[in-house]
């Protein structure tokens, strides 16, 4: 019914008639003055035009097969096998649950990106937090070279590595391993230039990156961290120059709290992997990446040792056309001079080099009694991981819904549009409908 | 010791019952529904549509509609028969349509012979001046009058068929029918 009609009372003149005609129909007496109207009323009545009875055999026909659709109406009859394929489940007042099943399996999706959207997966208690890169004094910052190092997310958050296998403790309580260390130097600097990997900045510039990583463990776990750190750096063909472990021992009652410290050199091309393997162990509470243009001194020992190296031909020749005695010792101990500054040239380049492939990496572990154990997942935990699960399942539903409601809307709008334009054009249908009187 | 209960004397076979599909509420009304309203049903289309072929495969499309959506009636929204004219008049108005987007389709002519030869002349008379004033309405007055007189439905109901208010459906049919016995009066 329109709303925009006004609800005016009959006119008891009209009302009384059209009460007249419904008792005419009805077969019950009218007052005498509308006799005329009654019996115009039984001969509209006689019109009525009825179906024969093969009309009626036919819809009877179709009455008991339950009016199945017509075979042009594929719509139809697609719609009535998934009815007829659900009837078991709506005589069983499932049909009742597909609200709640609905909003359920919603959530449960909505849970699903939310978990994964959390991090917990991947570890979220050890997940690291955001980085602020700080410049080296005299270079750059680490966000401004394309070195490795600048694996960073757009959100500031540390990429993940693979994993690395469960660490085993090594007997380094309070070693100094910085011998054996230092022993390894030259020949995994060697190695590590065969990787071919330089940290080569924009148009081949030599960068000379570094790392410092302060992470934080539970006392529980500060000993197997450590032990990580060594398997870290040999899984990515680095090594140890100095490292230091002291406290934390487990079972020890009031020992002193413990604190590793590690200088490490990695691999340029394996620092980015390295990182993520050495942040999964720990809490990460600080971690600086530096890095330092040192071109200028590619060049300029490379510059040295061109000219030394024609200094020392040039007096090779002189040696060969010295005719003298005098002459010939005189040339001979500016060669040793000038091959000593050669060698030295040369060892600079050697080292220059060694410090653009191998990366400084300094890791500080720290035991933290208010750090999370990322052993056993506690009560504590798990609700932890509940808030951040129900923030992100929040969020992700805002945001579904936000993104979700124009179409909506726009779906609403056509589905009103469209039920206007089909009751006009019956509407039209009707009014242009043929006129002639029933059969 | 428990007592075994035999089987009754004469029993040597098990016979298992044929699983009948037990009607829902809504299969029930419906069924209900259709063998009232079957004849109201047709009689409304056919004044409407003035096809009897047409009015029958308009009366089978209205049931299969009424059939599919018959668990969506809402008492609140009115009665179930004036919801069934109201599926009945999209089915028939979408046939006009259809007919509209094909070709205009002659009503079918008057059956004169469908008038009984033992009324009489006089009684001949009047109704072919009714079927003249029945073809001179406008369709939606023919519509009013295939509701009311076909199909016997009360006032509220046509009100919600048509989709108006039951005073303005009361004015129109009043209106309908002076028109139609003016029609009738000149004729005689």
């Amino acid at each position: 019914m329109r709303l925009h009609e006004r609800e005016m009372p009959l006119d008891p003149e009209v009302e009384r008639e059209l009460e007249a005609i419904d008792r005419a129909l009805a077969g019950e007496p009218v007052d005498a003055d509308l006799a005329i109207l009654a019996e115009l009323a039984l001969e509209l009545r006689s019109e009525r035009p009825e179906p024969t009875a093969e009309i009626e055999a036919k819809l009877d026909v179709l009455a008991a097969a339950g009016f199945p659709p017509r075979a042009s109406d594929r719509l139809g009859r697609l719609r009535r096998r998934v009815a007829d394929a659900s009837r078991p489940l709506r005589e069983r007042g499932a049909r009742r649950l597909l609200p709640a099943l609905g909003a359920a399996s919603v959530f449960v999706v909505a849970i699903g990106i939310g978990i994964s959207q959390s991090g917990i997966l991947r570890g979220g208690h050890n997940a690291p937090e955001t980085v602020a890169p700080q410049a080296e004094p005299g270079g750059t910052a680490a966000r401004g070279t394309a070195g490795p190092a600048d694996n960073l997310t757009a959100s500031g958050h540390l990429t993940q590595a693979a994993r690395r296998p469960t660490p085993t403790f090594r007997n380094l309580r309070g070693a100094d391993t910085t011998s054996r260390s230092q022993a390894n130097f030259a020949r995994s600097g060697k190695r590590a230039a065969a990787l071919g990997h330089l940290s080569v900045g924009p148009n081949n510039r030599k960068v000379a990156q570094n790392v410092n990583l302060d992470l934080s463990t539970s006392p529980d776990d500060f000993r197997d961290a450590a032990d990580g750190v060594l398997d870290v750096v040999h899984a990515h063909r680095g090594f140890v120059v100095r490292s230091n472990v002291s406290g934390g021992d487990p079972g020890v009652s009031g020992a002193k709290q413990g604190r590793a410290d590690f200088t490490l050199r990695i691999p340029a091309g394996e620092l980015s992997a390295a990182m993520g393997d050495l942040s999964d162990l720990g809490h990460v509470v600080s971690r600086s990446d530096g890095s330092v243009d040192i071109t200028n001194r590619f060049v300029s020992t490379r510059k040295r040792i061109d000219a030394l190296t024609a200094a020392r031909d040039r007096l090779l020749q002189e040696l060969g056309q010295a005719v003298t005695l005098t002459e010939q010792q005189s040339i001979r101990a500016r060669l040793r001079i000038v091959q000593a500054q050669l060698a030295s040239a040369h060892d600079d380049l050697a080292r220059a080099q060694q410090r653009v492939q191998l990366v400084p990496v300094s890791v500080t572990i720290t035991a933290d009694s208010k750090a999370d154990s990322g052993g056993a997942w506690t009560i504590g935990d798990a609700f932890h991981d509940a808030g951040r699960v129900l923030t992100v399942t929040a969020g992700v539903a805002l945001v579904g819904g936000a993104a979700l409601l124009p179409f909506a809307l726009l779906a609403a709008l056509g589905a009103a549009g469209r039920r206007q334009w089909v009751r006009r054009q019956r509407n039209r249908a009707l009014d242009a409908a043929p006129g002639s009187s029933p059969s | 010791m428990k007592a075994v209960p035999a089987r009754n004397r004469g029993v040597n076979e098990t016979v298992a019952a044929v699983a009948i599909e037990i009607p829902t509420d809504a299969d029930v009304a419906f069924d209900e529904l259709y063998r009232r309203n079957r004849d109201d049903v047709h009689a409304y289309v056919a004044g409407l549509l003035r096809d009897r072929s047409a009015a029958e495969d308009v009366t089978a499309l209205t049931f299969e509609r009424a059939y599919r959506r018959r668990r969506s009636f809402n008492p609140k929204r009115g009665t179930r028969r004036a919801w069934l004219f109201g599926i009945a008049r999209n089915a028939a108005l979408d046939e006009l349509r259809r007919r509209r987007r094909q070709a205009t389709l002659l009503a079918e002519p008057v059956d004169e012979a469908a008038i009984p030869p033992e009324q009489g002349a006089e009684v001949a008379i009047r109704r072919a001046a009714l079927r003249a004033a029945l073809a001179s309405l406008a369709p939606r007055e023919r519509e009013l009058v295939a509701l009311k007189f076909f199909a016997g439905l009360t006032n509220p109901e046509i009100a919600r068929v048509i989709g108006i208010s039951e005073t303005n459906a009361g004015t129109r049919l009043h209106r309908v029918i002076k028109k139609l016995r003016r029609a009738c009066d000149a004729a005689a």
